[in-house]
């Protein structure tokens, strides 16, 4: 026991967790827990705007799978975290937000900056902590980190009112926590592996699908092992893209809304789908009604309430996907001896590859700088072990059907929030997490600008990332479905007046250039990867090109449009 | 096929919990009929009763995501004729209904209050059973009614 403040006792805390940064802007109601900071050896990342914060700690977290850590300050500070760990909560990412609150006698009574952040984020975290006694704060903090990076992960708020900041107690700091209303896991059922595996032993014509999840618990090994063990086609969510190498053989890539159209036509005729650390998300399935009316569905999952919360399946385990997926391989190699290529499902998926291969969406534009050849080229130019951070919107869909992925947690991206603006700071987080890798954020104009000030986080601190812009003048994506869906009536979409985006890199002090061929960007990444200081690329692009395959919203994976304007091949 | 379940589940009995709970059932938009709360065991826990009409997936979902709450415990899910479930009404009425009381023969009430123009039963019984019971006075009678919601235990 060592007598220490609330705050002291928070940073000591946060230590033991082996905490090296945190994300975060100080203010009147958490300044003694920066002054606990100060001498702490733990790294301080000042941000411009908390959200950044919160997206930093997600993609630090994301990429080293262990809690990333954020801080604000009371009222405004503790908000503008919530579009931040709203992101983090549905891509499961262990975020632990740490707010300052008004004192303990203030709350209720509309304080300066008083704001019921418990309340504001009851939905959107895993749970959250109000110590009300400084002594209860060891506690806490264990508790959080336990929770946030256990089980499926997500994020955790811990909010402190100032009085318990400064208050002195005698401090316990527990080495471990028990929650007896939270298991971390459930022990697994065996009976059901076996189900399982009968499944797919049997199965004719199986397809695995990998989520989050697999990455997650680190289990990518193990999913592959079953692919190769069955010889099975591989599909991913846009989530668990890069959870299996997407150059290998059995890849097909990502399923769903602007999924791959292979993935999308093959799940269609699959006679067993093992669904791994998925959630079924309409943008991954379509209409949940038309999703695979025939084939068995068996899904593994951290999460019990993910089962059946959008398709019945016939089969399911709830538990650790590296775990679950070991004992279904070894209960499949009791019952099944290694398939051998070909065999008729993977002559058929050839067979629908090579269908497919020319649809106006794969085919190369006369446009030197279009989506998809900007895509293979950033391929070409980074290293495998590189991490690619995205915007949302068009840029980030041609990634997704683009750019292969080859390694785990090389590709962080929102996809269940679809947050603008999470592009350059998850990019700073993912290099405090990975500073011996090159990290691009691939980003749009419009996603940029809501979050550009994070330039000066990067330039400030010495995080070297490239962030490669878009520049199509257009919330493109949006822009699209007005082209697609509204008749051209165009609303609120364009950006006449971007700023020149080297010119406002320049201020910052970054380095920035703007290309207009493949050669040079090429050449400009090679460079800016090589450089130890942040980089700005601009690429000018047209806002006229959609991106697909499209599964128009509200449509069945069926109802894909391949390519072309709307009239074109719906299959 | 909707059917009606209770669902019993015992929460840690902190504050912010009823707003966690409450703030789920919101969230996912389970309609709910009703939801009661009090103490057990030593004040440390609490025991909420809820009662749902949904298809078997709606009260599935229920129980999982209340079981993902920290703070809830344990859930236990009945069907109405698996458990015993009673729920009180304070009924004010005007002592005019007083004469429709004789006609009454049902055991599940008892006057608790009265005064020189109104009077206030206690009612314990099945909601159903209450139900039944109100129904037998005329709506001008009636002054005030308070119903606690349905609580409930699994049958010995
Ligand atoms: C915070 C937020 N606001 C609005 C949206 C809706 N939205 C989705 S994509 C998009 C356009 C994105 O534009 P940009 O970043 O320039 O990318 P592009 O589509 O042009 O590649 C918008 C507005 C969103 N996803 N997130």
């Amino acid at each position: 026991m060592v007598e220490m403040s609330g705050s002291d006792a928070l940073i000591e805390g946060l230590r033991r967790e082996k905490v090296e940064a945190v994300f975060g802007m100080p203010g009147g109601a958490n300044l003694p827990i920066y002054d606990s900071l100060y001498e702490s050896g733990i790294r301080h990342v000042l941000v411009r705007h908390e959200q950044s914060a919160a997206h930093m700690a997600d993609a630090y977290a994301r990429v080293s799978r262990r809690a990333g850590v954020c801080m604000a300050t009371s009222g405004p500070g503790a908000t503008n975290l919530v579009t931040g760990i709203a992101t983090a909560y549905m891509d499961s990412s262990p975020v632990i937000a740490i707010t300052g609150q008004v004192p303990k006698t203030m709350i209720g009574r509309d304080a300066f900056q008083e704001t019921d952040i418990m309340g504001v984020v009851a939905s959107i975290t895993k749970n959250s902590f109000q110590p009300l006694q400084s002594g209860d704060i060891p506690d806490a903090v264990k508790k959080a980190f336990f929770v946030a990076t256990s089980g499926r992960p997500g994020p955790v708020v811990i909010d402190i009112p100032k009085d318990v900041q400064t208050d002195r107690a005698e401090m316990v700091f527990p080495e471990k926590v028990e929650i007896r209303g939270y298991k971390a896991h459930l022990a697994l059922d065996h009976a059901e592996i076996e189900r399982a595996a009968e499944i797919l032993a049997r199965a004719e014509r199986p397809v695995l699908w990998g989520g989050g999840g697999v990455s997650i618990s680190n289990a990518s090994e193990q999913f592959q092992a079953i692919a190769e063990l069955l010889m099975a086609p591989v599909i991913t969510s846009l989530q668990g893209k890069g959870t299996f190498p997407e150059d290998h053989p059995l890849s097909l890539g990502p399923m769903g809304m602007h999924g791959r159209a292979e993935s999308n036509k093959i799940v269609q005729e699959c006679d067993a789908l093992l669904a791994v650390g998925v959630r079924f998300s309409d943008r991954s399935t379509g209409t949940f009604s038309d999703f695979m009316p025939n084939g068995k569905i068996i899904h593994l999952d951290a999460d019990p309430s993910e089962i059946n919360k959008n398709k019945r399946v016939d089969v399911y385990v709830v538990g650790d996907a590296k775990q679950m997926l070991a004992e279904i391989y070894e209960a499949l190699c009791r019952r099944f001896r290694q398939r051998e290529a070909p065999y008729p499902w993977l002559d058929r998926v050839k067979e629908v590859r090579e269908q497919l291969a020319n649809i106006p969406a794969y085919a190369e534009a006369e446009h030197e700088l279009s989506g998809p050849r900007i895509m293979k080229t950033l391929r070409e130019v980074l290293p495998a072990k590189a991490i690619m951070t995205t915007g949302v919107g068009r840029h980030q869909m041609w990634a997704e059907i683009h750019y292969k992925v080859l390694k785990p947690r090389t590709w962080i991206t929102s996809t269940g929030l679809g947050t603008m603006g999470f592009g350059l700071p998850a990019a700073i987080g993912a290099k405090v997490a990975r500073p011996d890798v090159p990290v691009v954020d691939l980003d749009g104009d419009g996603s940029f600008m809501m979050t550009e000030n994070a330039l000066g986080t990067a330039v400030e601190e010495q995080i070297p990332i490239t962030a490669i812009i878009l520049n199509d003048h257009s919330l493109g994506l949006v822009e699209q479905w007005q082209r697609l869906f509204y008749n051209r009536r165009y609303i609120g979409v364009k950006y006449p007046r971007t700023p020149d985006f080297v010119k406002l890199a320049q201020a910052y002090e970054a380095e920035a250039i703007r290309v207009e061929s493949l050669k040079d960007l090429s050449k400009a990444l090679e460079d800016a990867i090589r450089s130890e200081v942040v980089n700005v690329i601009e690429v000018p692009v047209s806002a006229e090109e959609d991106v697909f395959p499209f599964m128009p919203p509200g449509m069945s994976l069926k109802d894909t449009i391949y390519g072309g304007r709307k009239e074109t091949t719906i299959f | 096929m909707t059917q009606s379940k209770i669902i019993s589940f015992i929460v840690e009995n902190k504050p912010g919990v009823l707003f966690k709970v409450t703030n789920m059932i919101r969230r996912r938009c389970f309609n709910i009929d009703s939801i009661t709360v009090g103490t057990v065991d030593h004040k440390e826990i609490s025991k909420m009763t809820l009662t749902i009409d949904g298809d078997e997936s709606t009260v599935e979902q229920v129980v999982k995501q209340l079981l993902k709450l920290i703070d809830v415990l344990d859930v236990n899910v009945w069907s109405p004729n698996e458990a015993m479930s009673r729920e009180l009404a304070l009924v004010k009425l005007s002592n005019n209904a007083k004469k429709l009381l004789n006609k009454v023969s049902d055991s599940i009430y008892r006057i608790i209050d009265t005064s020189a123009d109104a009077f206030t039963l206690e009612v314990v019984g099945t909601p159903e059973e209450i139900d039944s019971l109100l129904e037998r006075f005329p709506y001008s009678e009636v002054q005030e009614i308070a119903r606690t919601g349905m609580t409930a235990v699994r049958k010995c």
